[in-house]
């Protein structure tokens, strides 16, 4: 025989059940194996014993009530050596009376009705600790846990002592080893968080600021939480995760109709305005390569002014005038939620922002009504759109089958989008479509992967590959296609569609839309030199394709919005109240 | 008569160990060092004269002085020893405790846990039983309990807890901030560093007082001071109310011994005192009520562990009459390492103590655990170790850190393993190593002599044992006056002058230069003292 020797072997015994027996064969085991001369030998004698002796034992408690002879044995010998103790018996029977008397007067100040008077409860708690038979330490455990029960059950009506038991107690020490009584983990538990919630409630911070929303009930107007919801996304994710994560218990002071109500918004990532901030950015870029490309006499010099000017306004304009849409909300909400004024800017920026692309649009060589639908869309449909579409991208917080159910319901659009272009122009559009969105998702793809926007590596590696073939094929028919408007106002709509259909599996919907802006800009950029290189292209096609591309993101966005988002909501706080 | 862990200086540049030096501490603190135990295993300096001691090297000297003693008695050298340690001392502790008894030159065999100690010389004559007792150890400066396990011939340590940070000291100093809330403001009286010497004076008083209630039901403590006289009393309840909070501490470490040995109090046949301090009744009052019994006195709570260190050695020789008998120790305190858990969420949480062998794990034990990397690209993993039982790793002791590179690989890629070997005399070692590589490491904590520690070590033996130190012979002598010189200090009147006749008579004795003429009179000086001051305690 080679290898390790079982337990048995190791004790040299036959498997057995008796736990005298198990002893009798270490002790004598021991003597060879000297834990002096041989460690490791007795090192193997001793993990064998222990586990001999756990085995015994399980089969002892799996025996159930009547325990088996062996155990009895044993815990016989010991009750007769221990019976030496006369004295002690006597002692401890008065100790125990004046313990019991203690507890009893506690229990009848914390189940007496009306408000509790602290000074009278912590005289009886300190009553109990200092009683001489609380200071026994055999019956402690026992005691402890009693006291520990006794406190939790009138809860909250025995928070003000809560606090001293802890403290002279000392169970909030945190031991590595022994798992203190379950009862006396709750106590030290809700001390904590009754130290934390009064922390979060009288406090001025990110976290204070959600619990508060959370401790309220909800607004009744949707539309208004969601406004707040648009505001307050930081704070509320930063609390979901590190607070509430944390310490679940905390649910119990939260309103529980609110969480619903809010966690409809809450439960997923939200857009935020850091992000919006970083499309106009983008936009101008495209914008300067269209310029650039004007520049170099790669288009026509007759309007090259106004083309600039048109892209300049339908592109980035719409986004600022988006942002500054806001502007009152942002400042009532900061004052509001964060007790503070927002910077000026913010307070003024929207006057500015909006002569400004009235002025653009007025001298735009474009018909009023164009302009003027183009300032409606900037001002109301935008922004309405980037708001209204936060909880589109769930991702955290959703099992598998939630996310696949959430897909189904997003990709009837996608569909719908495929199959009339499809019906309505023909093949070569269809794979441009597809060349389009493979063209798109690399280059979004490697930005989210470059500003460190977390994606499922799973996936990555496949879907690289086959966004690569797709783009080749993209190259083919853009080559061959032909430069008809429907169609190119149809690639438009595909470009978005394309940049939608990709699920963020771990992506924020901030750092989505920045990836998905990302995407449509490449597109552009990389259909535009395409154009320009066969020459059949105009410039503004391109400046509208540019913002057609973000318009319909928005409106793609409302629509799906509208279809799915009260349908999936949060479940980070549900689950976390049913843990506790 | 026992040897007090005492270290002074004489005017003249040579040592004093023990008693002498003991007497000394009240008339002069500056040249006397007590109490060094507590800060063994630190860069503490004492400075005595013109030398500095590291804690140490001033057990060095005791040990020495102990030394010196059992070779006179025995009549041949000494070579190794076997020393007791508090068994909640940690691993730097023992390392210095090892390290003082190589500086005085004895090889040490064993450092054995002093409840184990004391049960050893409580359990030794009950072998035959099948028992289980608890040892409950309370000494000048440590406390310590061990419940202990008797069964076919086999001593099992179940559970080793308590508090390095508990004895009498504590309950002298109790008194002492009584008698100083009574008449601190008339002593002007701040800290101990603003006044030693008034310090050393009430130190003494209060043990005295500390030590006559064990036997009077009042005490008195008399401090002059500067022309002044204070005068302080105590009553037995009185104390014990002061006392409260150091004996709710004495809880705790029980409890746990309790709870980690899973043996339940019923099944605990006695309770065992041990250590000078478990001598004050308020002390084996609240080990009455703690336990609801009362405890065994059969031993000699002074000389159990020195009993218990004894019988190891006559163990660990295989001595004829203790064959039968095997000894197996715990270890008292959890180790492990420091580690980070990657949340839910992806943010981490660092910090986290994970336990590689857990408290009361029969040494020796060898435990091991596996760690991968946190994030993509790691190139090395550093383990910290960590002694103690918190969850949050840098609340407890630090004992070293040692730094593993890894391939870079992706996050939780590449495990590496840890293993903790804790030996019989308490001291750790530890393996990682990187299965991948088949690279492994081995942790050296750093000490103050990481760099080489043989030579260092021979060359601070060489420096301690060129210090002079005074001939053993003249020990008792020197005691005797050193006690006269305080006592003479601390009384006035009538009996300063009876002191000095004492004293005069005894220095005249010892200018005879006959030992029998001397010890004569150092018999009847002592014996006035006593009638003075009451019988000395040390």
């Amino acid at each position: 025989m080679t290898g390790q020797p079982t337990v048995w072997q190791a004790l040299g015994i036959p498997p057995t059940r008796e736990i005298g027996d198990i002893r009798r064969a270490y002790a004598a085991r021991l003597k060879e194996c000297h834990p002096e001369e041989n460690p490791d030998g007795f090192q193997r004698l001793r993990t064998a014993y222990e586990t001999a002796l756990r085995t015994a034992r399980g089969a002892a408690e799996g025996a159930g009530s009547v325990p088996s002879t062996a155990v009895k044995d044993v815990v016989g010998q010991v009750q007769a050596s221990a019976a030496s103790g006369v004295i002690s018996s006597q002692l401890d029977d008065e100790n125990q009376r004046h313990v019991e008397g203690a507890v009893g007067r506690l229990e009848q100040l914390l189940k007496a009705p009306g408000e509790p008077d602290r000074a009278a409860l912590e005289s009886a708690l300190n009553a109990v600790l200092d009683t001489p038979g609380a200071f026994h330490v055999g019956s402690w455990d026992a005691l402890e846990r009693r006291l520990a029960r006794l406190l939790l059950e009138p809860v909250p009506k025995s928070d003000p002592i809560l606090d001293t038991v802890v403290q002279r107690l000392r169970w909030a020490r945190a031991d590595v080893v022994t798992a203190r009584a379950k009862e006396v983990v709750v106590v030290v538990t809700r001390v904590a968080d009754l130290a934390t919630v009064a922390k979060l409630q009288s406090g001025t911070d990110a976290d204070a600021r959600a619990f508060q929303l959370f401790s309220q009930p909800a607004p009744k107007s949707w539309m208004s939480r969601r406004v707040k919801a648009f505001y307050l996304d930081h704070a509320i994710r930063d609390f979901l995760n590190k607070t509430l994560k944390a310490r679940p218990t905390l649910t119990q002071w939260l309103d529980k109709g609110s969480v619903d109500a809010w966690m409809k918004i809450f439960g997923r990532p939200h857009v935020s305005a850091r992000g919006l901030a970083t499309m106009p950015i983008l936009s101008a870029i495209a914008v300067l390569a269209v310029y650039v490309a004007g520049e170099l006499g790669t288009l026509p010099a007759d309007s090259r002014a106004a083309d600039f000017l048109l892209a300049l306004c339908v592109g980035p304009c719409l986004v600022l005038a988006k942002l500054y849409a806001f502007s009152w909300p942002i400042m009532l909400l900061f004052r509001r939620l964060k007790g503070k004024e927002p910077p000026p800017w913010m307070r003024w920026g929207w006057l500015a922002a909006g002569a400004f692309s009235v002025l653009l649009v007025s001298t735009l060589p474009i018909t009023w009504p164009v302009a003027a639908m183009s300032l409606v869309l900037s001002a109301g449909l935008l922004p309405w759109a980037t708001v209204a579409a936060h909880p589109i991208f769930v991702a955290e917080g959703l099992g598998f089958y939630q996310k696949l159910k959430l897909a189904l319901m997003e990709n009837p659009v996608v569909l719908l989008w495929t199959g009339m272009i499809g019906w309505g122009v023909g093949l070569p559009a269809s794979i441009a479509t597809a060349g389009a969105f493979g063209a798109s998702a690399i280059a979004g793809r490697s930005m989210a992967k470059r500003w460190k926007f977390d994606s499922a590596p799973r996936t990555r590696r496949w879907s690289l590959v086959a966004l690569s073939l797709l783009t080749m094929a993209a190259f083919y028919a853009l080559w061959r296609s032909s430069d008809s408007p429907v169609e190119f106002a149809l690639s438009t709509g595909l470009v978005t569609v394309a940049a939608l259909m990709q699920r963020p599996a771990r992506l924020t919907l901030s750092q989505a839309l920045v990836g998905r802006w990302a995407q449509v800009m490449v597109f552009a950029t990389f259909a535009l030199v395409l154009a320009l290189s066969t020459g059949g292209l105009t410039r503004k096609r391109l400046a509208m394709q540019i913002a057609g591309s973000y318009v319909l993101v928005g409106v793609v966005a409302t629509i799906c919005f509208v279809v799915c988002s009260e349908a999936t909501t949060g479940r980070l706080l549900r689950r976390a109240s049913a843990q506790t | 008569m026992l040897t007090p862990s005492a270290v002074s200086i004489d005017d003249d540049g040579q040592l004093l160990v023990g008693m002498a030096a003991r007497e000394r501490q009240v008339t002069h603190p500056a040249l006397t060092a007590t109490a060094f135990k507590r800060y063994m295993g630190t860069n503490r300096m004492t400075r005595l004269g013109a030398r500095e001691f590291l804690p140490e090297e001033l057990s060095a000297l005791v040990l020495a002085s102990l030394k010196a003693d059992a070779e006179h008695y025995l009549g041949e050298p000494v070579k190794s020893a076997i020393i007791t340690v508090p068994a909640y001392f940690n691993d730097k502790q023992r390392k210095a405790t090892r390290r003082a008894g190589e500086l005085a030159g004895l090889a040490v065999d064993r450092l054995i846990n002093e409840p184990t100690a004391a049960a050893l010389a409580y359990g030794i004559h009950r072998r035959q039983d099948e028992t289980k007792f608890l040892v409950f150890d309370l000494g000048g400066g440590t406390f310590d309990v061990s419940i202990l396990e008797i069964f076919e011939g086999v001593i099992e340590v179940r559970a080793s807890t308590g508090d390095t940070y508990l004895g009498g000291e504590d309950f002298n100093e109790v008194l002492i901030q009584d008698f100083l809330r009574q008449h601190g403001t008339t002593l002007s009286f701040t800290s101990r560093e603003q006044a030693p010497l008034l310090y050393e004076v009430l130190r003494d008083q209060a043990e005295r007082a500390r030590r006559q209630l064990t036997v009077e039901a009042v005490a008195k403590m008399v401090v002059s001071w500067k022309d002044q006289h204070f005068e302080y009393s105590v009553t037995v309840d009185q104390f014990e109310t002061l006392c409260q909070r150091l004996l709710a501490r004495l809880r705790d470490p029980v409890i746990r011994a309790l709870r980690d040995s899973k043996v339940d109090l019923d099944q605990v046949k006695e309770i065992v005192l041990v250590g000078g301090a478990t001598r004050m009744p308020v002390v084996r009052r609240a080990v009455t009520r703690m336990f609801g019994r009362f405890p065994a006195t059969s031993l000699n709570p002074d000389e159990a562990v020195a009993l218990g260190a004894a019988i190891q050695a006559g163990l660990k020789a295989r001595d004829a009459a203790l064959k039968e008998v095997v000894l197996t120790d715990v270890c008292p305190y959890t180790l492990g390492v420091d580690s980070g858990e990657r949340r839910p969420d992806g943010s981490f949480r660092l910090d986290v103590f994970t336990p590689i062998i857990e408290r009361n794990t029969v040494i020796p034990a060898s435990r091991e655990k596996r760690f991968t990397t946190l994030s993509d690209g790691q190139e090395k993993i550093a383990l910290k170790i960590y002694q103690g039982e918190s969850r949050i790793a840098s609340e407890n002791i630090y004992l070293g850190t040692i730094e593993m590179p890894v391939p870079p690989r992706r996050a939780r890629e590449v495990a590496v393993t840890c293993r903790f070997t804790y030996d019989i005399n308490g001291l750790l070692e530890v393996d990682v190593e990187v299965p991948a590589t088949h690279e492994r490491r081995q942790l050296v904590i750093f000490d103050r002599e990481s760099g080489e520690p043989g030579i260092d070590l021979e060359h601070r033996r060489r420096d301690l044992a060129a210090l002079k130190v005074h001939p053993r012979e003249k020990d008792p002598n020197r005691a005797a006056l050193a006690r006269a010189a305080r006592c003479f200090e601390h009384f006035l009147g009538e009996e300063r002058e009876e002191v000095r006749r004492q004293l005069s008579t005894f220095e005249a004795a010892l200018d005879t230069q006959d030992p029998v003429t001397a010890d004569h009179a150092r018999a009847r000086l002592l014996k006035a003292l006593d009638a003075l001051e009451g019988k000395s305690f040390l």
